[in-house]
C-alpha cells in the first residue's frame, strides 16, 4: 500500500517484486497520478480513493503525479 | 501585484479585529468586523471558485500545452476542494456569509481577468501564470496567518489546513511555470 496525503507519496514498502499489486490509497480530496518516468506504470487515483495496480516491469521506477510535479516517488521491484 | 499584496493585509486587518473581539468575551457585539466560520468558509470557497473562472479563461485563450495542463488542475482541484466545503458546512449547519475579504478578492479577480483578456500568446500565459502566483500566495498566507487559526470548527480547520497543503503545491507548479515562461 502507498498513501497519498496532503499533497505527498508516503514511503513505498521494500522487497517489491514483478507481479506484486500495489494499492493507491488517495486520501485527499483531490485527484493524484502516479506516473512511472519509464511510462512502466500511470495509473489515476481519484479523490479520496484507493486504486490497485500490478507491477509489471522490474527494476527502479520513478515516479510522479501528472497534475502535481512537485509530487514524486520511487518504487523498486525485483525480478 | 501590489493589489494582491493589499489584499492579504485586508484580511491581516480583519483577523486583528477578529482577534481583538475574540478577547472581549463573546457577550456584545462589537462594530468590528468579526471572522467567524461563517466568513471564513465564505472566503475560501470564493478563493477556489475565482481561480476556477480564471482557469476557464486560460483554457479559451491559451495553447501552450503547459499552461493548459496547469488551468485544468486548476479546474479540477478547486472545483473538487469546494465541492467538499459545501459538503462540510451543510453538515455543519454554517452558511458562509459574504465579507469585504471575499468582495475584494473577487473585485481583484474581475480587474485582472478584463485586464488580461485583451492578451494573447506569450503575454496573456504569463500574466496568467504571474497571477496565479500571486493569487495562491496571497491565500496561501491568508490561510496560514489568519483563517486556519480563527477557524473553529475542528473540521472546518482540518479542511483548510488540506487547502493550505494542495494551494502549496499549486503555488510552486506556477512558480515553475512562470521560470519556463520567462
Ligand atoms: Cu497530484
Amino acid at each position: 500500500m502507498i498513501s497519498i496525503d496532503r499533497m505527498k507519496f508516503d514511503s513505498v514498502p521494500a522487497n517489491l517484486k514483478v507481479g506484486d499489486t500495489i494499492r493507491w490509497v488517495n486520501r485527499d480530496a483531490v485527484p493524484h497520478t502516479a506516473t512511472a518516468r519509464d511510462r512502466s506504470f500511470d495509473i489515476t487515483i481519484p479523490g479520496n480513493s484507493i486504486r490497485e495496480m500490478k507491477i509489471l516491469k522490474k527494476g527502479q521506477h520513478e515516479f510522479f503525479c501528472r497534475f502535481h510535479p512537485a509530487m514524486k516517488g520511487v518504487l523498486s521491484a525485483a525480478p | 501585484m501590489l493589489r494582491v499584496m493589499f489584499l492579504g493585509m485586508a484580511i491581516a486587518s480583519s483577523s486583528l479585529a477578529a482577534a481583538s473581539n475574540d478577547n472581549s468575551s463573546s457577550a456584545a457585539s462589537t462594530q468590528e468586523t468579526s471572522i467567524g466560520d461563517a466568513e471564513i468558509a465564505h472566503i475560501a470557497y470564493t478563493a477556489g471558485q475565482l481561480d476556477v473562472v480564471a482557469a476557464q479563461q486560460a483554457l479559451e485563450r491559451s495553447t501552450n500545452k503547459d499552461v493548459r495542463a496547469f488551468a485544468a488542475t486548476m479546474l479540477r482541484d478547486h472545483k473538487a476542494v469546494n465541492d467538499l466545503a459545501l459538503a462540510l458546512v451543510t453538515k455543519l449547519g454554517v452558511t458562509p456569509q459574504a465579507n469585504p475579504v471575499s468582495q475584494s478578492l473577487t473585485d481583484e479577480a474581475d480587474a485582472v481577468r478584463a485586464r488580461i483578456a485583451k492578451l494573447s500568446g506569450k503575454a496573456f500565459d504569463r500574466a496568467y501564470i504571474d497571477r496565479e502566483v500571486g493569487f495562491h500566495a496571497a491565500v496561501n498566507e491568508a490561510l496560514r496567518s489568519t483563517l486556519i487559526p480563527a477557524a473553529q470548527h475542528p473540521e472546518l480547520k482540518d479542511l483548510l489546513e488540506q487547502g493550505l497543503a494542495l494551494f502549496s503545491a499549486h503555488q510552486q507548479h506556477a512558480e515553475d511555470l512562470a521560470r519556463e515562461l520567462q
